[in-house]
């Protein structure tokens, strides 16, 4: 198999000027150990790889790591950006402002949490970073005897929003509740 | 859920961007090996080829949302590995040209004075799992070159690069990528001319 | 900031602020730590905690417990860590410009409210 710069090396009279060697017939036979190292060098690789033997790649437990820490990044979702402290900047991850939410849903007697999404501004930057919310939308399960439920949902909009103020400083925000469950307390 | 195994790589790359996990874990499976070569190479040490390229995945993952061409992430992962590679190259030479270190000398162990590009090679000469006894005798030779000239090289001879892509990846243009391989490729020959 | 105070100094640190469950891992320090043992400078971040010296950043990624609302934890932990900071550049030169310190809450768990 020609090696792919064989025909540079011939010249092609093109482009820069790469130096010859200046002696041609020990150089033959060196370029061709050179060409059979690269060669063994590439067929050891596919045959080593092909076994799964790690000589020639990552280690196990090094793809491992890779994978775990994307998946914890995963898990914990992207960050959302706050109105920062006085002292500073932060961000909580979406699972654990879901968590604030929730938490606040639950408080109301005869309510359970089910799903929260949240709309977002504009973020700042950064990897996975979403901007401070603006909405939030918590899907409900109501008790069945919940006698008033727009009176429910209104309670469970007052707690969000007191929540998200008190612990997170978030003003400004629209909550939806959609009721799309009853359950028996 | 699809077997994302056989999914084209491109459309691997926009659901790794929309947040497909399992997706993204493809893509390491299929592009650790060659980083790895691709590190080792330049390295000539296995501890510090396996950092550089976890932190370049892991990184890839990061910021994968700045990949504008998903059809890129081949070269781009590549330009990560060799862009960390060259640091850990050129701040092994400060060290050394500043003196000994002799925290890292601690650190590292007795084997820190048999060679690597951080002395942290761990490697003894009959250990076998270190690298594969053709590409631990390439990465040897190659330690000869100067670090510009080996990365280019590695990239062509070993990734199959073109030379317009090494040249985009290392920010040179092509004629000196051809310089670079050329100079290479013939203290190589020069090396292995005084093995005989 | 002086190599005095390390990562792991401010991990202690932060885990002694009351509402804080502990250090949570995330990928900003994962990556950090990584990066840091290569260069030779491993004091520069420990999982959880990295000092980025460039822009003078210190992130800190943590797990909070109930009780105290999270913004106050969160400020309580800027304040102890900028303390710390302080303390350990007394005296240096140059060192007047406060470093900004990046809180990443990685989870709470339960927000103190009574459940019904």
């Amino acid at each position: 198999m020609e090696h792919p710069d064989e025909h540079d090396r011939r010249g092609t009279g093109e482009g820069e000027h790469v130096p010859e060697p200046p002696d041609r017939e020990p150089d033959d036979e060196a370029t061709q150990r050179y060409l059979d190292l690269i060669r063994s060098v590439h067929d050891e690789w596919t045959t080593l790889e092909a076994e799964g033997d790690s000589s020639v790649q990552l280690s196990a437990t090094a793809l491992s790591t890779i994978k775990e820490a994307v998946r914890a990044d995963f898990r914990h979702g992207a960050h959302v950006e706050m109105p920062p402290t006085a002292a500073g900047p932060y961000t909580l991850s979406e699972m654990a402002l879901r968590t604030v939410v929730r938490d606040a849903v639950d408080s109301v007697p005869g309510v359970i949490a089910l799903r929260t999404a949240f709309d977002h501004g504009l973020p700042e930057g950064g990897h996975r970073v979403r901007g401070v919310p603006h909405r939030v939308r918590c899907r409900i399960s109501v008790s069945v005897d919940a006698r008033h439920l727009t009176g429910v949902a209104d309670a469970v909009r007052a707690a969000v929003l007191a929540e998200l103020r008190e612990h997170l400083a978030l003003t400004d925000l629209r909550v939806d509740i959609h009721i799309e469950d009853l359950h028996d307390d | 859920m699809p077997d994302l195994t056989t999914t084209d790589e491109r459309a691997l790359v926009l659901r790794a961007q929309d947040g497909d996990v399992a997706a993204f874990e493809v893509l390491v499976d299929l592009h650790q090996g060659r980083l790895f070569r691709i590190a080792y190479l330049v390295l000539h040490n296995r501890m510090d080829a396996e950092d550089v390229v976890q932190e370049a995945l892991v990184s890839s993952w990061k910021r994968l949302h700045l990949l504008e061409e998903p059809s890129a992430f081949r070269a781009w992962v590549a330009q990560i590995v060799s862009r960390a590679a060259t640091d850990v190259v050129r701040k092994a030479a400060r060290r050394s040209t500043e003196g000994v270190d002799h925290k890292a000398l601690e650190d590292a162990g007795p084997e820190a004075v048999l060679g690597g590009a951080t002395g942290r090679n761990d490697g003894q000469p009959e250990h076998a799992a270190v690298a594969g006894a053709q590409m631990e005798a390439l990465a040897a030779i190659l330690q000869s070159t100067e670090e510009k000239q080996r990365t280019c090289w590695v990239l062509r001879e070993i990734d199959g690069m073109s030379y317009r892509e090494i040249a985009q990846l290392v920010g040179a243009s092509e004629s000196t990528v051809r310089g670079r391989i050329a100079r290479a490729r013939s203290q190589i020959l020069d090396r292995m001319k005084d093995w005989r | 900031m002086t190599t005095e105070t390390s990562a792991a100094d401010l991990v202690e640190v932060v885990c002694a602020v009351p509402g804080v469950r502990g250090i949570e891992a995330g990928i900003a320090s994962s990556l950090r730590t990584l990066d840091a043992r290569l260069r030779g400078e491993r004091g520069r971040a420990r999982y959880g905690v990295v000092i980025d010296p460039e822009s003078r950043t210190v992130t800190a990624e943590v797990g909070l417990g109930p009780g105290a609302p999270v913004r106050v934890i969160v400020e309580e932990i800027q304040r102890a860590v900028q303390r710390a900071i302080d303390r350990s550049a007394a005296g240096e030169p140059g060192e007047a410009r406060t470093w900004r310190v990046l809180v990443r809450v990685q989870s709470v768990s339960g927000t103190g409210r009574t459940q019904h």
